[in-house]
């Protein structure tokens, strides 16, 4: 007979009049992957959270391990034993991964601390469990991965009997994705259960044992082992499903050529990307992106092999001054690295005018028109005096309506669906569509890419630095992932 | 076009940085009128033109250190490149250089500080603070060394008495429509750094790179290139209040400018300028200078010890820093709310 780890019994969170958590019931078994896909937000860290403290709840229980753990009428704000593996380490940077995993350990009690015998431990631990880490590793020395299973460790050490992964796949490669969810079936079978958070219901479906689709503070649906096919959770988010690119890429000569080009982790690459075209590049190392981003903002150099754009050479000197060369830029976290969140929407929309229009004192009469243009599709966020406030979807939509406004002729995008959740991703595409209607080529780098495929013309992937296989629209259900 | 005015108004009072700008614009007057009625003489016509005279060194300085203070950085140099101008201008006046080309010369040996601390904090990323602490150093040390270690003696000795008053006047005891010659030297300064910080691409930049470096750079912001031209304003503001108190004393000090990068910051946060970078109106400055010259001019006319005057300044500064960090903590509570 199954276990029950946790239960939430019609759990309602209601913060500032807002119900966050609505009337939300939820259910995990020992020893059991618990998939979760958030159609939209709105209550999902909340929830993250509650699951780890047991903090107020305005109605509903919480059974955790087999006791009640909160209630609407009692909350002691006590930590459930749940670790939580993030794009963000939880490991201190400066120290070895021995000293993560067992001297910052509570109970840990030696004054003198002898690495000798703390890195055996280490190494017999890692063993028993199956996880192959280098114990000898300083922490940021250590690869993403090698990072997730030193944490997957800390929280086996900890006794920690529910692990969340939140996102893997916003920092993994695809390969080390795969090893991963490896670990983690090892783990599960330690009576351990896993809940696996995922953008990419594909992804999550690969490796859970059930899935819940938690939307607006409630899990609407949950999905057993027969059910978890697209054409199951299609009904669900049939919003998500949108004809694919409504562009049409003119097969003329290419605006941006990569010729056999060596770089860091490049090793050869070599591609053409079409005026109004969406290319997206699955880079299955989690390695190139930045190489990209390195070599067409002029910070890196290309060891061998060219970069033309419209035919003329992309030089590191012309690389350098990127914006004039028409080629724009959104790297993955683009709302922490675009925005200047104390600045106006105005002024952050209209940051990159004064390249557009080539001067530099730009007349009133400019901002209006652009203010009146706008304002349909952005509405009253247009006004606001600083963006610091905005939700998370129009932060991002206020990027790419900047780059609507700047018309480059090639976008550059890491991992664009790598934040946010259904809503905001959809938000995005549509976003990518209207760039893309207006000519400018737009490329896509990204390690997973399950939703980029609705928008693109074609698909490379990557291994290694170069190019091993290439799709085009027609072909992607093909692609065997 | 009744409606076109109302909402050029609402657009000004709702520009960010406006409420900041208004509360100092409001302690100023709250402060005048308060010394004012402890002592009549404040109001006099005599005190007000004594008073915008002198604020107008405060004024120059608070815009150069605003400028460093918006890009997120600080020039502790600003001071000593006060007395550097003062000096080598003083001292090449008493040598019989023309006015002008002394002027030049301190303005050159002024600029190469700036692009110094630019070419440091920008390109090489040392520390502001670091960098800017080697210059003034490096800018006192230059003002001790040009005369030997000595003042000079009155500029009127080498360039002529009639020529050392004209110098004199231009900068310092001169006036036009009425009111000191500083003041105008001052005010048109002002509105033109005030132009570029707040109508150009430069003061965009600037703007962008005390935000969000990394959004700027990403965004095609060259953060040197702005870095450099935030310290040259600076060490251009250094450069004319040096001159200014080479007029004002006639001859060349070496001490001039002692501690006055220290009132730059002052002026600029009692006005509103975030010393943490990114916010903050020029025109903040200008009632933040005020505010601190009112404060000395006022408590030097009712008698008022030096001590209790830094303590009351003191306290101003700390309370104007205190606001800005409150107000920013309050968005932190409120994003995270959202």
């Amino acid at each position: 007979m199954k276990r029950e780890l946790l239960r939430m019994n019609h759990v309602s969170l209601i913060q500032n009049g807002e119900a966050l958590l609505d009337n939300l019931n939820f259910q995990m078994f020992a020893g059991e992957i618990m998939g979760l896909v958030a159609g939209r937000n709105r209550g999902y860290d909340q929830l993250i959270q509650l699951i780890c403290q047991n903090l107020p709840i305005s109605f509903g229980t919480v059974w955790y391990d087999g006791r009640i753990v909160n209630t609407y009428s009692h909350s002691d704000g006590t930590f459930n034993r749940v670790y939580v593996i993030e794009q963000m380490s939880h490991l201190v940077e400066g120290l070895s991964v021995v000293d993560n995993l067992f001297v910052l350990r509570k109970g840990f009690k030696k004054y003198f601390i002898n690495e000798r015998i703390l890195r055996e431990q280490a190494n017999q631990f890692f063993g028993e469990n199956g996880l192959k880490v280098n114990v000898d590793k300083h922490v940021p020395a250590l690869t993403p991965l090698e990072r997730c299973l030193v944490e997957l460790g800390k929280a086996l050490l900890m006794g920690c009997k529910l692990i969340i992964i939140d996102n893997p796949g916003n920092f993994l490669s695809q390969y080390e994705l795969i090893q991963f969810q490896d670990m983690l079936h090892l783990v599960q079978k330690n009576g351990v259960s896993v809940l696996y958070i995922g953008n990419h219901h594909q992804e999550v479906f690969r490796i859970a044992d059930r899935t819940s689709l938690f939307f607006d503070g409630r899990i609407i649906k949950v999905f057993e082992q027969n059910e978890m096919t697209d054409e199951r959770i299609s009904p669900y988010i049939t919003d998500w499903y949108v004809p694919g690119s409504q562009t049409n890429p003119e097969q003329e000569d290419g605006v941006l050529h990569f010729h056999n080009v060596h770089g860091k982790n490049l090793h050869g690459l070599r591609f053409v990307l079409h005026r109004a075209e969406c290319l997206t590049i699955l880079d299955m190392d989690n390695q190139i992106a930045g190489d990209i981003l390195s070599l067409m903002t002029g910070t890196g150099i290309c060891f061998k092999g060219r970069i033309t754009l419209e035919h003329e050479p992309y030089t590191p000197e012309r690389a350098a001054d990127y914006l004039k060369a028409g080629i724009a830029v959104i790297p993955k976290d683009c709302t922490k690295s675009l925005l200047f969140h104390e600045r106006s929407y105005m002024e952050n929309l209209t940051f990159l005018l004064d390249r557009k229009l080539q001067q530099s004192i730009i007349p009133e009469k400019i901002y209006r028109s652009i203010k009146y243009e706008f304002r349909p599709l952005i509405g009253d966020f247009i006004e606001e005096s600083t963006v610091t406030h905005l939700p998370l979807e129009e932060q991002i939509a206020l990027v790419y309506y900047r780059i609507l406004l700047f018309h480059p002729r090639v976008l550059v995008c890491i991992q664009p669906l790598a934040k946010g959740d259904m809503v905001v991703r959809l938000r995005i595409l549509a976003l990518l569509r209207e760039i893309l209607k207006t000519g400018t080529a737009v490329l896509i780098i990204t390690t997973n890419v399950s939703d980029t495929l609705m928008i693109s013309d074609r698909l490379l992937i990557v291994e290694n630095g170069s190019c091993v296989a290439s799709y085009d629209k027609s072909e992607f259900d093909q692609v065997d992932w | 076009m009744k409606e076109n005015k109302q909402s050029a108004v609402k657009r000004l009072l709702g520009t960010r940085g406006m409420g900041a700008v208004i509360t100092a614009f409001a302690g100023l007057i709250i402060i005048y009128v308060a010394f004012g009625i402890i002592d009549r003489n404040v109001f006099s016509g005599q005190n007000v033109m004594n008073l915008l005279r002198s604020m107008s060194k405060y004024l120059l300085i608070g815009v150069g250190q605003s400028y460093l203070l918006i890009t997120g950085n600080i020039d502790l140099s600003i001071g000593s490149m006060v007395g550097m101008s003062a000096m080598v201008s003083a001292t090449l006046m008493t040598m019989g250089i023309h006015p002008m080309v002394a002027i030049t010369v301190a303005l050159i040996c002024c600029l190469c500080c700036g692009v110094v601390n630019g070419i440091l904090v920008g390109k090489f990323k040392l520390p502001p603070f670091i960098a800017t602490l080697g210059t003034m150093f490096v800018s006192r040390g230059a003002a001790y060394m040009v005369n030997n270690n000595r003042n000079t003696d009155a500029i009127a000795t080498g360039i002529g008495k009639e020529a050392g008053d004209r110098f004199q006047n231009f900068f310092y005891y001169g006036k036009t429509l009425g009111i000191f010659n500083t003041f105008w030297i001052a005010l048109i300064l002002f509105l033109v750094f005030f132009f570029l910080l707040s109508k150009t691409r430069t003061g965009r930049h600037i703007y962008a790179i005390g935000s969000n470096v990394d959004a700027a750079k990403l965004s095609g912001v060259n953060v040197v290139n702005t870095t450099i031209k935030a310290y040259l304003v600076s060490s251009v503001c250094a450069c004319v209040v040096g001159l200014i108190l080479c007029a004002q004393a006639g001859m060349g000090n070496m001490e001039a400018g002692n501690m006055y990068e220290m009132y730059g910051v002052a002026a600029g946060v009692i006005g509103g300028i975030s010393p943490l970078g990114g916010t903050g109106l020029l025109l903040g400055t200008f009632a933040g200078a005020a505010v601190w010259q009112t404060l000395e001019n006022g408590l030097n006319m009712i008698g008022a010890q030096v001590g209790i005057q830094r303590l009351v300044i003191g306290i101003i500064v700390v309370f104007s820093v205190l606001l800005d960090v409150v107000v920013r903590s309050g968005n932190f509570r409120k994003k995270a709310n959202s």
